[in-house]
């Protein structure tokens, strides 16, 4: 029995696939001959089995998450003053050149439903943190099937089938963990003849918007911050895996009717 | 790594963060405190963490410094590492067909982690829960992969154990006796 007792650690980091090759094939020699280490594999499998089917899952409080927010450090200005600035100076710089004014009463449409849905004029149709739910909710709604992956970062709510100037699309909220808002995320059949396939954004309103095409469909991704509606950009193209992965259908099934002829 | 990455990568472990300390606390307000205190420390030095991949161990290891530091400086009475409560069963369970006939009973598990010294506890929660590997579990407890193998086997002993209705300790044992 003397011999057997150190192997009971080796036993353990079995069951955990922690052992080398060559170790794993000595043990399991050992094993087969020897009745005590059995018992042993037997006992610490079990309880392995046990604890997976008995530990549950704790729920986060829902307040937690907020006071978390709230200690993202602020920028001490008088500190990093030189740097702020030339930081600004750049980010202005890009954005002047990025970002366009926008006055497509599309846009606005957007904006004004995000608005909505924000305030809470309007609730929500489907309410599910579950992207497949939620798409399979809004796919019944819609005169198009909408698919979509979650964001990393990015808490989903749920979303709504709405009418953007006429044309179907589906509305999708979440909560932005990095910057805390409220960010909604519309999709539908795109009507660009050239895709989009990088974001373009533009702000309005004290809005930023950013779209792109994706698959025969359209993305618009509207939030107040700059930095939240870029984050979902981002996650379209892929740039910042993992923090997420867009659209992933590649043919969406669009009417048969041409969009320009919805009322 | 744009620090605004960094808080949503972040943000993305809090319910493994909080689970971890609810498990090892076994206090909601602890918990809730040592998150926090865990998010203040990671937002301060966000831009030490070089790989974003270790950012799961790394958030960890503050919150397990956290809570021995906060155990040590509230109860200073209580040894923060030491050896596992009954001792003597651990050491008798060298003999398995004591427990091989009888079911572990989970019902008893609360119980059995409440005695279990703070390192242990954490032992426990990250690798029975969260399933950190050894590389990940040495890193967040600051101890060789040695240590965190024969000390997880200690470890699991000890429960097979407690959770065993035929891993009784000797004094409950006679208190059945009359």
């Amino acid at each position: 029995m003397g011999s057997c007792e150190g192997r009971i650690e080796a036993i353990s980091a079995l069951i955990d696939g922690e052992l080398a090759r060559d170790e794993e094939l000595e043990l399991r020699r050992h094993v087969e001959a020897c009745e005590i280490c059995t018992a042993w594999l037997a006992q610490l499998e079990a309880y392995s089995v046990g604890l997976a089917r008995t530990m549950g899952k704790e729920s986060t409080p829902r307040n937690l998450s907020e006071r978390i927010r709230s200690l993202a450090p602020r920028r001490r200005w008088p500190l990093r003053m030189a740097v702020a600035i030339a930081a600004a100076v750049a980010i202005a710089s890009v954005w002047t050149l990025e970002v366009r004014r926008a006055t497509d009463p599309f846009d606005s449409a957007l904006v004004a439903d995000h608005l909505r849905m924000v305030s809470g004029a309007e609730p929500l149709e489907v309410v599910s943190s579950d992207p497949a739910k939620v798409a399979l909710a809004l796919s019944e709604r819609l005169p198009f099937r909408v698919e979509f992956a979650q964001v990393a970062g990015a808490r989903l709510r749920g979303g709504h089938a709405c009418r953007i100037e006429g044309h179907s699309a589906a509305c999708l909220q979440f909560d932005d963990e990095g910057t805390g808002e409220r960010v909604s995320v519309f999709v539908y059949p795109s009507t660009n003849s050239r895709p989009e396939l990088a974001p373009r954004c533009r702000s309005l309103g004290g809005h930023c918007l950013c779209s792109w095409d994706r698959g025969g469909q359209s993305i618009t991704a509207v939030a107040t911050t700059p930095d939240a509606a870029q984050h979902f950009a981002d996650s379209a193209r892929g740039e910042v895996r993992p923090f997420g992965i867009w659209p992933v259908r590649e043919s969406l099934e669009v009417p048969s009717r041409s969009l320009s002829h919805e009322e | 790594m744009r620090e605004a990455s960094f808080r949503r990568l972040a943000m993305s472990y809090l319910d493994l963060l909080y689970g971890a300390a609810m498990r090892a606390t076994r206090s909601r307000d602890l918990a809730e405190d040592l998150v926090q205190e865990t998010y203040r420390v990671a937002f301060e030095r966000w831009n030490t963490l070089r790989d974003p991949a270790a950012c799961r161990a790394w958030l960890l290891r503050i919150l397990y410094n956290a809570h021995i530091d906060e155990k040590r400086r509230r109860l200073r009475l209580i040894p923060v590492e030491g050896d596992l409560p009954d001792a003597e069963d651990t050491r008798a369970s060298a003999d398995p067909f004591r427990f091989s006939q009888v079911r572990l009973s989970f019902e008893r598990l609360d119980a059995a982690l409440d005695r279990l010294p703070t390192d242990s506890r954490w032992l426990f929660v990250l690798r029975e829960v969260e399933g950190l590997s050894y590389q990940e579990l040495a890193e967040v407890l600051g101890i060789p992969i040695g240590t965190v193998r024969s000390r997880l086997a200690r470890l699991r002993v000890h429960l097979v154990v407690a959770l065993s209705s035929g891993g009784r300790t000797q004094s409950e044992e006679e208190g059945d006796g009359g």
